[in-house]
């Protein structure tokens, strides 16, 4: 479990983090948004020991990590800005992984390149922007951590792909309990994949929780009623949006499905149809319950 | 902690093979521009002193440590390498003790290939000598100084983001210091330019300074100006052992505090950044201050014209940015503070290492070797401790600078290490050009018995291999023509020692090289030896030429012998002599003269002179010259089909007093009974003093 306590993180006169605090469970996947300079690359640098806080401490498994090689060993990070040493091939770079990682399996990241093509006799500098991203994700699972720091996750690779990465870091989780997070600013890249997410904003988790829990508490209907009716008829239904259009209606409900269904049933109404919603859907009217533009926050 | 935790070998592997190639080139340099350098120096003298053999040490000293910790701490420089490295499972204690301790490991390393290969090129370059103790010395001094500029240069990398703040940072850690203390005794840069150190005697009191015995970078700049010796410095080292512990533990302590987000942009905050800015200033202010600037408003508007593009250069160059515009009115107060640092309060540390002694305190001085123009110092050792005399002679240290052997002085002047020994006990060892207090002093001890001491040296001629016994022979045949000889005489023949010496005792004791080089006038025995010795090894040398000059003090009477073993060498040559004879003018004694400065020593030969000034030898074909000027020149063996042959080796002997003469032989017997006969009947009209009849029997 990573435990992040009360910390706060400044550069110059500007504040990035401010008395962030945060749990990700162990063997989760946490997805961790926010709009640009939200502060998310920051936090996943101080983790790791790259960046120094200005206050605050990081636990994890209950230890501080601080500069400990054997904590350290648990962490792998991939950062949005990817680097690689220059003149160094794949090969070379799995092999670097190696002598400085415990647990690398270079057979593995040998087999994952394989399968998606990537040379490894080449230079990886010549890599495009989605094989590079996808070379440094292979090298990071098979790193075997407990604990690793995507961020960007995801970033200029193609759909297919995409899905093999996911399946691997699924994979990954079976084999050993992992904890993943990953950062990204795009909402769908993550609902697929994370348990949890978090979204950052002005240094802070303005909120959090788990996916499934908010997916199954909200949910959004198009109504017809036989009648005239108006946002007042819904009065008794926690609705967090209500937009008419013509004698259809759209809402946003949350709460528990299975009463609001009975309760809908009972008004008669000619459509009544429960269509899906989109993590980002949840997120915007989630954010405008509590009282954020969600365009300003993402 | 374990041990990987003090060096990670496969980090360091994978550190040093991102920059193989560079690492690689750079390692390079040193051995083999040693490897050059020596084979120049080692054709231009014979003995190689320190500096020689540590000259490209001395010059990549401030390239291969900085390139080498650069590369090794590369990856602090870039935000997306911070990220890489620093995010792999290595401690920062780790990578900094990985990198520190394996480039130390390298430098050594390269100082270790370094030294074998200049050990190799002294055990099969034939015409150079390099002690054994001075390769050590140079490996010891070096591997220090390289593994100090390297530290130090860590140190700049664990609190600067980019390379030109590093760059800047180390120079400071380097020199800020040492400028400051030169500026303290120096002054004003008139004096540095002039490489002299300015010395008051006042009345019956000598003020000198005490040597800086600097770090190495800082002695090698100061060497360069003020043209100080550089060469092996015990203390030098001390003080780099100990700094480099410092500079490492704090280095240590920086890296781990290090806020690598700070990575590309100058220094952590704005206040450590200005800090820098203002150290950087030293030496602007320095000038300002030792030009007199201040004195006038135009000094003071081109210095604000100097700090205000400077304020900026110094942003744009480690920031790549220009801000900090706030700063400005502290700028300039902390410059004015600076000003008055380095005009009031700087030139008074000086007093830390002026030494002043009183001559009634002196209760001898020893005039330990003497220098006169010949390259080497010859040995001395006449004690002067008559009370007048002391006096004179330190008042004769007009210039009294315990620094620069080669500083110019009058033609009459020589350059003499003196031991000045105080009445308790406490002995001084300067550098000083004397003359008149030397003639006044020779006069009062010449007839002194000389104490000839050399017998661990080394004697050398050069380009020629000496065994272990022509060793002992020339050292004894020196010994017996050196040992009763008087002071008077032995000031004599060194003082009329010509720069084209032929043998030359070497050692190399306390650290420094000894030589000493002799002209054989006097040296009777020894004369003989040598020339045994060159005819024997005709065939071996390596340059093939060698002169036995023997001169009398007024009247030039010149004995050559020379060795041709060379003929191909000797056909290149031949073109260059033939266009200097041209150039050459009759003179009345229908004589060929050149128009050098040795006129007379080498009028016929002048090729010779010539070619010493151009620091080659020549080898002409004489004979075919000769024969061309037969009407100038008296053949003493005019039968010379007969006994000369010039494909196998030969010598030559000329004189000229009144006329001049040849003699070609491949007998060196011949060569005796000529020169014994030249002596007997006298064909100079001012004769010798050496018989060297009696001994050519």
């Amino acid at each position: 479990m990573i435990k992040i306590t009360d910390l706060s993180k400044s550069f110059g006169d500007k504040k990035v983090l401010e008395n962030l605090n945060c749990n990700i469970k162990t063997g989760s996947i946490y997805g961790l948004i926010g709009a640009n300079g939200a502060g998310k690359s920051t936090l996943l640098r101080i983790i790791m020991g790259i960046f120094k806080e200005d206050s605050g401490t990081i636990e994890l498994d209950e230890e501080i990590i601080k500069d400990k090689e054997e904590l350290m060993q648990k962490l792998v990070f991939v950062p949005d800005d990817l680097f690689f040493f220059k003149n160094y091939t794949l090969k070379d770079t799995i092999n670097f992984y190696a002598n400085v990682y415990n647990e690398f399996e270079s057979d593995r990241a040998i087999k994952f390149a394989e399968t998606l093509k990537l040379p490894l006799e080449k230079k990886i500098n010549n890599f495009s922007k989605g094989m590079k991203r996808q070379a440094a994700l292979i090298c990071a699972i098979c790193t075997n951590a407990d604990y690793m720091f995507f961020d960007e996750t995801f970033d200029g690779i193609d759909p297919v792909v995409r899905n093999y990465l996911k399946k691997i870091i699924a994979e990954q989780m079976d084999k050993k309990e992992t904890t993943i997070i990953m950062t990204s600013h795009n909402l769908r890249e993550l609902e697929d994949i994370c348990d949890n997410i978090g979204l950052l904003y002005k240094g802070g988790i303005l909120f959090e929780s788990e996916i499934d829990s908010l997916k199954t508490n909200m949910f959004k209907i198009q109504i017809s009623l036989p009648r005239e009716f108006s946002d007042k008829d819904f009065e008794n239904f926690n609705v967090l949006s209500f937009k008419k259009s013509g004698s259809v209606a759209t809402l946003i409900l949350k709460g528990d499905k299975e009463k609001y269904e009975k309760e809908l049933s009972e008004m008669n109404p000619i459509i009544l149809d429960f269509l899906p919603l989109t993590l980002e859907e949840i997120f915007i009217y989630q954010m405008e319950v509590l009282g954020y533009e969600f365009n300003t926050v993402i | 902690m374990s041990l990987t935790q003090l060096f990670n070998f496969k980090f360091f592997v994978q550190n040093l093979k991102k920059s193989k190639a560079l690492i690689i080139l750079t390692s390079l340099l040193l051995p083999v521009f040693t490897f050059l350098g020596l084979s120049l120096f080692g054709q231009v003298s014979g003995i190689v002193d320190f500096w020689q053999v540590g000259l490209f040490n001395m010059l990549f000293m401030y390239i291969i440590p900085v390139v080498l910790s650069i590369s090794l701490f590369n990856f602090v420089f870039k935000k997306k390498s911070c990220d890489f490295i620093m995010g792999m499972p290595l401690s920062r204690k780790t990578i900094f003790l990985t990198n520190t301790i394996g480039g130390i490991l390298l430098i050594v390393l390269i100082q270790i290939i370094t030294a074998l290969l200049t050990a190799l090129f002294s055990i099969f370059a034939s015409g150079a000598i390099i002690f054994s103790s001075v390769i050590f010395d140079t490996f010891l001094f070096f591997t220090v100084s390289y593994i100090f500029v390297f530290v130090a240069c860590n140190l700049a990398i664990s609190f600067s983001g980019n390379i030109f703040a590093t760059l800047v940072s180390l120079l400071l850690i380097l020199f800020l210091v040492p400028f400051s203390l030169l500026y303290s005794r120096i002054g004003n840069f008139d004096i540095v330019s002039s490489s002299e150190v300015k010395v008051d005697i006042d009345n019956n009191e000598i003020d000198f300074y005490e040597p800086f015995n600097f770090t190495a970078p800082s002695m090698a700049f100061e060497s360069l100006f003020l043209g100080t010796y550089f060469g092996y410095n015990g203390m030098s080292i001390v003080k780099m052992v100990g700094l480099c512990i410092v500079y490492f533990g704090l280095g240590l302590v920086l890296f781990n505090r290090k806020r690598f987000e700070m990575a590309e942009e100058s220094y952590e905050s704005t206040k450590i950044h200005l800090i820098i800015k203002l150290l950087t200033l030293a030496p602007f202010v320095a000038f300002f201050c030792s030009t007199g600037a201040y004195r006038s408003s135009i000094g003071w508007l081109f210095f604000i014209a100097v700090l205000a593009t400077y304020y900026y250069v110094f942003d744009l160059i480690t920031n790549k940015k220009i801000s900090l515009k706030i700063t400005i009115p502290l700028f300039l107060v902390s410059t004015l503070t600076m000003i008055a640092l380095y005009h009031f309060i700087i030139p008074k540390l000086d007093i830390l290492s002026k030494k002043s002694i009183k001559i009634e305190d002196v209760k001898c001085v020893e005039v330990d070797s003497i220098r006169t123009y010949g390259n080497y110092y010859n040995d001395l050792g006449l004690i002067i401790d008559d009370e007048e005399l002391v006096g004179d002679l330190l008042r004769d240290c007009s210039e009294f600078h315990n620094y620069s052997p080669y500083i110019e002085s009058s033609y009459t002047d020589f350059n003499c290490n003196l031991n000045i020994e105080l009445e308790n006990g406490t002995h001084y060892l300067v550098n000083k050009w004397i003359g008149r207090s030397l003639e006044k002093a020779i006069k009062k001890y010449g007839d002194n018995v000389y104490q000839y001491d050399e017998i661990e040296s080394l004697p050398q001629l050069i380009g020629v291999d000496l065994n272990r016994e022509d060793r002992n022979n020339i050292r004894n045949s020196l010994r017996e023509d050196l040992n009763n000889m008087s002071y008077k005489n032995y000031y004599e023949m060194i003082k009329s020692g010509t720069e084209g010496y032929t043998l030359i005792l070497a050692n190399y004791k306390n650290h420094k090289l000894i030589a000493s080089d002799y002209s054989y006038i006097g040296l009777i025995n020894t004369s003989k030896l040598v020339a045994d010795l060159l005819n024997k090894q005709a065939y071996t040398s390596v340059y093939g030429i060698y002169s036995l000059d023997i001169y009398k003090k007024d009247d030039l009477q010149s004995y050559m012998i020379k060795v041709n073993p060379d003929i191909k060498f000797a056909d290149l040559e031949e073109l260059k002599y033939e266009n200097k004879i041209k150039e050459a003018k009759t003179t009345n004694d229908d004589i060929i003269s050149g128009d050098n400065d040795f006129k007379g020593e080498f009028d016929l030969f002048k090729d010779i002179s010539y070619d010493y000034a151009e620091t080659s030898f020549g080898v002409i074909d004489r004979a075919t010259e000769a024969i061309s000027k037969e009407d100038l020149i008296e053949f003493v063996n005019k039968d010379k089909k007969a006994i000369f042959n010039r494909e196998e080796p030969y010598l030559v002997l000329s004189g000229y007093g009144n006329k001049t003469f040849l003699y070609y032989t491949n007998n060196i017997e011949e060569f005796y009974k000529l020169m014994a006969k030249t002596y007997n009947e006298k064909i100079y009209p001012n004769e010798s003093s050496f018989k060297l009849n009696e001994n050519i029997q």
